[in-house]
């Protein structure tokens, strides 16, 4: 009976640990965030628009990640970085829209060295005279 | 005596510093160049001529450089190479020139083996300091790189101007002006790894020596590695300055220890080390009079509260 109760209480432990070990595996796993924001919905022609996206690692370890921002469709930079653990990167533009119309800035972050896409996220500033 | 201590910390605290961010550096020749088409050299001989003209305080007819023959003359010297990084925004050749008679003298660059003449002047019979700047490459009109300024040979062609009697040149030296970016704190700029940043803080940076409203891009790690964060776009003034300019980079959250400022002018392709930077978590507050006073009631209502006991109790 005793042994029985053993067995129980050890099937127990060994189920909890096992609990721990896949909610340990599923938040290290858990998808890097990317948000994008500007100063300006709508801006003048000449006025400077300060755009600022942001790349978060919430995983256990370091991770690298290549990120390309695009003005209107055409390529301003692209860059890796490393971020560590819980670690967050800030990527800032400042830009003085030169022509009437939509002014569209576009960023597409990839994970790892195989490049999995994260995120392609776009923001719109309008230009009036 | 005091007044004179004074003076002197005076000096260190509030004028060296400033003083420091040299975004110039001075080059001089080290050696012969290409050709030698002048007459010769007064304290130097052939072979190491640019002994004549090297020297950092000029000494007039000491040493020096000279031509007595008609027609178009050039000579070319070396200068001496530099380790720097950084961008170049403008290359300025100075020379100290004079002649006996009355002639015509114009400094010259030889880059991508091609002579590049600046403005041609008239001398005069004292040594008057003359100086022509290339701000670009004339010879790649792109910038000028490092590679370019470790090659680069200056000179001096000497003209007729009908007479010719002699032209002489006792000192040259280039001066190659490079752009600085380091956070506005650092007690040595342009580049010491002084100056602290706390984790709870934006990033303000300076600098100088770059084009005017010059547009560059700017990325700081933390001392882990991990980028904290990359600032494209920053405008530099008319004056080719930043002046405690806010990047908006947010230091919330980075690795503390070294961290370190990149600065890229090809569009973030190629990132250029700058500065260093101290980044400490922020410092536990001091108890100030403020705090004080806003314990002060807590404290008194402990007080009243052990006296009530004290005198309630049997």
């Amino acid at each position: 009976m005793r042994r029985l109760r053993l067995i129980y209480l050890g099937s127990i432990v060994i189920f909890f640990l096992l609990a721990g070990l896949v909610v340990h595996q599923l938040s290290s796993q858990i998808t890097s965030e990317v948000t994008i924001t500007s100063s300006h919905s709508v801006a003048k022609i000449g006025e400077e628009v300060v755009g600022r996206a942001e790349i978060y690692n919430p995983s256990d370890s370091r991770k690298l990640y290549t990120y390309v921002l695009y003005f209107n469709g055409a390529k301003r930079v692209e860059d890796t970085i490393y971020l560590g653990t819980k670690k967050r990167f800030q990527l800032i533009w400042r830009v003085r829209p030169s022509a009437l119309g939509a002014f569209k800035s576009t960023i597409v972050v990839y994970e790892g060295a195989e490049k999995k896409l994260v995120e392609n996220a776009s923001y719109i500033v309008y230009v009036k005279p | 005596m005091k007044k004179l201590a004074f003076a002197l910390v005076f000096i260190m605290i509030f004028i060296l510093p400033k003083g420091v961010g040299a975004e110039e550096l001075t080059l001089r020749p080290n050696a012969d160049g290409v050709s030698f088409g002048w007459s010769g050299g007064v304290g130097c001989t052939a072979g190491s001529y640019y002994e004549c003209v090297n020297e950092t305080v000029q000494d007039g007819d000491t040493t020096y450089l000279y031509t007595t023959s008609a027609g178009n003359r050039d000579y070319y010297l070396n200068i001496e190479d530099s380790t720097q990084t950084r961008f170049i925004s403008n290359v300025t050749v100075y020379q100290y020139l004079r002649t006996l008679g009355n002639e015509l003298a114009t400094i010259f660059i030889y880059t991508g083996a091609t002579q590049y003449l600046g403005t041609e002047y008239s001398l005069t019979t004292s040594y008057v300091l003359y100086s022509e700047s290339w701000p670009t490459n004339p010879n790649t009109l792109n910038n000028w790189t490092w590679s370019d300024i470790n090659s680069l040979q200056v000179g001096t062609r000497s003209s007729n101007s009908g007479g010719m009697t002699e032209n002489r040149v006792t000192q040259i030296w280039v001066n190659v002006t490079f752009g600085s970016l380091y956070d506005s704190r650092d007690p040595a700029p342009p580049n010491s790894t002084g100056g602290t940043w706390y984790t709870n803080e934006v990033l303000n940076v300076s600098g100088s020596g770059w084009r005017s409203n010059q547009v560059i891009d700017m990325k700081v790690n933390a001392s882990d590695g991990s980028t904290i964060c990359t600032q494209l776009g920053l405008t530099a003034s008319a004056t080719g300055t930043f002046s405690d300019y806010d990047t908006g980079c947010s230091l919330s959250g980075a690795a503390t220890g070294l961290a370190t400022i990149y600065v890229s002018t090809d569009g973030g392709a190629t990132w250029t080390f700058y500065d260093q930077f101290d980044l400490q978590a922020p410092p536990v507050p001091e108890f100030s009079l403020g705090m004080g006073l806003a314990l002060l009631p807590i404290v008194i209502y402990f007080l009243l509260r052990r006296s009530v006991f004290k005198y309630a109790s049997p």
